[in-house]
């Protein structure tokens, strides 16, 4: 009986076209070769992030991001101090290793934020359409209406700086753009043969919306969560380059930036390893966000 | 044509209310009370009580609303709360010079995006198509900032070729618009890119090829025009988000523009000023998208924008 119930499974997997096109789809990814670079990046730093944390917070090896040494202070890169030290004396190598997860924390929060909310109000505006679609995709319109950083950067400015609110500010910010882009893929499926054959067999909006349009949808939902992390990234470093982000002595790499601006004729490298960093993070996610499309939509691919 | 932009106006009407309550919400939601930060911590009940009745915070929310509608619809936005001047002579040269540099950074971005992008294009696989996308990536990838510091810190620190900051000399005006186009120029040669892909791989370009055409007009007569279409939707764009992206090139290069003007002012918590600068540019953007959704239509007939 085990072993009948066990074919079966086997061969609905091999029907099951869901089963086949994730089987397609990571065979695709794996042929990627710039998407497989940022997937292992993403690998290491979420690890180096953790080890970082801990390290941070812990004390594993016993340095400190915020042990000054003035007699130490604007030395260039060298081996005790792989990146050189700050204005301070602080040593940047670890600064940047214990700030990692300060990072990459705020750009998956404010994207995971901005997916919980975002997401449902696009299947809502898609599905439902009519006055609800128009209701919400005019909000979504306002809040569009402020460019790049400046929406997060009033809200930050209403709120304080402080790493809690940036990561709510971005996550507002980015709410609209997952809406919209749910709404569309929401309208295509819904329009899909089956899915109005599944509602005249009598299934409940419900069950089509979760067992049904969700299913379909994840695919571009997926690939933006893993740019928009990027963005969020760029825009977080942005508020506390500005000074009203996370706050100094936190060792967040925008607000390192903006420690060192003031040394750039003394000490260049306080500006330069931090962002570098940045630069590093933000390539990774777009080189696997771009595989990721690429392998969810083979005809995409140029 | 008129019924769409009609319509496209009558869409605005919403967007723009919605974004004046915003804005309007922001002083509002701030934690402390303006009249105490204008007077001062130490003046006298009397003198706060007397700049809460000029500014109307006693009012209604609806009316204080309303009031400050009516005004922003004449470019009227109070007055500083640090120096008791217009907000809008505070603004005004500050606009302009933040225009100019979204102007300069907007040709960049087109100059530079699309000549990339058709050389890529014509010379797939190539080791400058390779090497371009490349670079393209490393261009998207990095916070305009910091690439105005490394700049800042390469050509007017070590090799003295330009000025480090300010704005309106000859050396002053590259720095910052490499600084805030570059993320640009990249995803615009990426856009002319793939669209010139998809149009040389249509019939029309193979007729025109078989026709005995050369290649030069193929390319730049038969291809290029339809290629642009998805691409100047990009370029408006980009230059909408440039506003709001040279906040942070303006605070790198001390650039007194629109984004300095509101971060200093964020910091010194004088509100009317900061809703101004915020209203302002917002406003511009949505026109922008207008200008950008109009032109798209003008461009390409077949598009039905419901």
């Amino acid at each position: 009986m085990a072993v009948a119930s066990e074919n079966t499974t086997q061969k609905i997997k091999e029907v099951n076209p869901r089963v086949k096109g994730m089987k397609d789809f990571f065979k695709r990814l794996r042929k990627n070769k710039s998407a497989l670079v940022g997937f292992y990046v993403l690998v290491l730093f979420f690890f180096v992030s953790i080890f970082g944390a801990l390290d941070a917070n812990y004390g594993i090896t016993g340095t400190s991001s915020s042990a000054t040494n003035l007699t130490d202070k604007l030395e260039g890169p060298s081996a005790q101090y792989w990146f050189g030290t700050d204005h301070l004396g602080r040593d940047i190598f670890i600064r940047i290793l214990h700030g990692m997860y300060i990072t990459l924390g705020v750009g998956f929060t404010a994207t995971f934020l901005a997916g919980i909310i975002g997401v449902p109000l696009g299947i809502l505006a898609g599905y439902y359409g009519k006055w609800l679609d128009t209701i919400i995709m005019r909000i979504m319109d306002i809040l569009l209406a402020f460019p790049g950083i400046l929406l997060a950067l009033a809200i930050v400015s209403v709120l304080g700086g402080s790493t809690i609110n940036v990561t709510i500010a971005i996550a507002i910010g980015a709410v609209p753009q997952f809406a919209r882009i749910v709404r569309g893929s929401t309208l295509t499926t819904k329009k899909l043969e089956y899915v109005d054959a599944i509602r005249a067999l009598g299934a409940r909006d419900g069950k089509i919306i979760f067992q049904h349009i969700l299913p379909n949808i994840m695919s571009p939902i997926i690939v933006n969560t893993t740019l928009f992390i990027a963005t969020a990234i760029l825009s977080a470093a942005g508020l506390s380059f500005l000074g009203l982000g996370v706050q100094p002595p936190t060792p967040e790499w925008g607000a390192m930036l903006n420690d060192g601006r003031n040394y750039m004729y003394q000490a260049a490298h306080i500006t330069f390893f931090p962002g570098m960093m940045i630069v590093i993070v933000v390539l990774a996610f777009n080189l696997f966000g771009d595989g990721l499309r690429d392998a969810f939509d083979p005809k995409l691919r140029k | 044509m008129t019924t769409f932009i009609i319509r496209r106006l009558l869409q605005l009407i919403p967007v723009l209310l919605g974004v004046t309550i915003l804005v309007f919400s922001l002083m509002h939601l701030t934690p402390g009370n303006p009249a105490v930060i204008m007077a001062g911590e130490s003046a006298p009940e009397a003198t706060v009580k007397a700049i809460e009745q000029r500014l109307g915070l006693n009012d209604p929310l609806h009316i204080q609303y309303l009031n400050f509608l009516g005004n922003a619809a004449q470019l009227d936005f109070g007055v500083s709360v640090r120096d008791n001047i217009p907000v809008f002579d505070h603004i005004q040269p500050r606009f302009l010079i933040t225009l100019e540099l979204t102007i300069y950074s907007t040709i960049f971005t087109v100059v530079l995006g699309l000549l990339a992008g058709i050389v890529s294009a014509i010379k797939q696989y190539s080791f400058y198509d390779v090497t371009l996308m490349i670079i393209t990536l490393f261009g998207l990838s990095m916070p305009n900032f910091w690439l105005g510091l490394m700049l800042i810190q390469w050509f007017a620190i070590e090799l003295g070729w330009f000025a480090p900051t300010g704005w309106g000399n000859a050396d002053q005006l590259l720095l910052p618009v490499i600084s805030l186009g570059t993320a640009g120029a990249a995803i615009i040669a990426r856009m002319t890119r793939s669209s010139m892909l998809d149009v040389i791989q249509q019939d029309y370009i193979r007729t025109a090829r078989a026709k005995g055409v050369k290649e030069r007009t193929v390319i730049f007569r038969h291809a290029l025009k339809n290629a642009m279409i998805p691409v100047v939707t990009v370029i408006g764009l980009q230059f909408g988000y440039f506003l709001g992206g040279s906040i942070l090139t303006e605070s790198v290069f001390a650039i007194n523009g629109l984004g300095r003007l509101i971060i200093d002012s964020i910091l010194q918590r004088d509100f009317p000023v900061v809703q101004g600068a915020v209203l302002v540019i917002a406003v511009s953007f949505v026109f922008v998208n207008l200008i950008v959704d109009i032109s798209y239509r003008l461009l390409n007939k077949r598009v039905d924008l419901n």
